[in-house]
């Protein structure tokens, strides 16, 4: 079917679509070389993820520190015996 | 583009895409998955610092920008607007959250700008191109963008892509993130359109 020509170019050639092709094959677009300037920064994605572990790991250990000191200062101290 | 220092992760990301881009296409879902796959390594490449690795995705999404920019922009403003857009694409392409979809993103970047472009251009002129062109060939060219131009958007994307970029309507689907259905529709009903304005008879 000419309806398939319009959507993958397969099967029978439609020939107002063909003339329409060519008609238009000057505009098509022509490969051009991208131009980065040098200048530009590479892209570079930002990975969080190691600070936050670091971040994470200080901060258990603050917590843990501090638990175990106040653990400690509140150790009740052994009576005197007589 | 000059080369970068590569190291052999750069080397294992360019024969994945190549690879790929080599693989025989078995029917439209099979090019859609294998065009996703690439756009995926070359992302993942470009973000790592592989210039060249953009290089590629400029090669394989330029002919789609420069549909999306003919169908709405005047013809002279085109190929500038084109490296504007890579050039944008490059600096925020970290922002870009989903790796595989670098194509219907970049588009949407294309379809804003001409957006943008109008916009500024409003208070000004009327943009039309001069149809009357270099020569005749290119003059006829002229005539038929225009008449295509003046359809509703969804269709002269579409017919833009089809008949001056000649992509395939599979190739438009999987390129803009479109579904191959809308991509059939648009295909279909802006040809119906176009023919009518033309003065030919419907193609059987």
């Amino acid at each position: 079917m000419k309806e398939d020509y319009l959507w993958d170019k397969s099967g029978e050639p439609d020939p107002q679509i063909q003339e329409l092709e060519e008609l238009l094959a000057p505009l098509r677009y022509q490969p051009k070389p991208l131009e980065l300037p040098n200048e530009l920064p590479v892209v570079r994605r930002r990975n969080y993820f190691p600070l936050l572990a670091i971040a994470a790991t200080v901060l258990i250990a603050l917590l843990a520190t501090g638990l175990w000191l106040r653990v400690r200062t509140e150790k009740p101290t052994q009576p005197e015996q007589a | 583009m000059s080369k970068p220092d590569r190291g052999n992760a750069m080397y294992e990301l360019d024969a994945t895409a190549d690879v790929l881009l080599m693989r025989p296409q078995a029917n439209a879902a099979t090019q859609q998955l294998n065009e996703t796959a690439v756009e995926a390594v070359l992302v993942t490449a470009a973000l790592e610092g592989d210039r060249d690795g953009f290089g590629r995705l400029y090669d394989l999404y330029a002919p789609l920008v420069h549909g999306i920019l003919l169908a709405r922009v005047p013809r002279a403003e085109v190929d500038d607007l084109v490296q504007d857009i890579f050039l944008h694409a490059y600096r925020k392409l970290d922002t870009l959250r989903d790796k595989a979809a670098f194509g219907p993103w970049v588009a949407m970047i294309a379809r804003n700008r001409a957006i943008d472009f109008h916009r500024r251009s409003r208070e000004t002129v009327e943009i039309t191109d001069d149809v009357r062109g270099s020569n005749t060939s290119d003059s006829r060219a002229n005539e038929i963008l225009e008449l295509i131009r003046s359809l509703p958007d969804a269709y002269r994307e579409t017919l833009v892509l089809r008949l001056v970029e000649g992509m395939t309507g599979p190739e438009i689907a999987a390129r803009t993130g479109l579904t191959p259905a809308s991509v059939r529709v648009n295909l279909h009903r802006g040809m119906k359109l176009l023919r009518q304005k033309l003065g030919f008879t419907e193609g059987l």
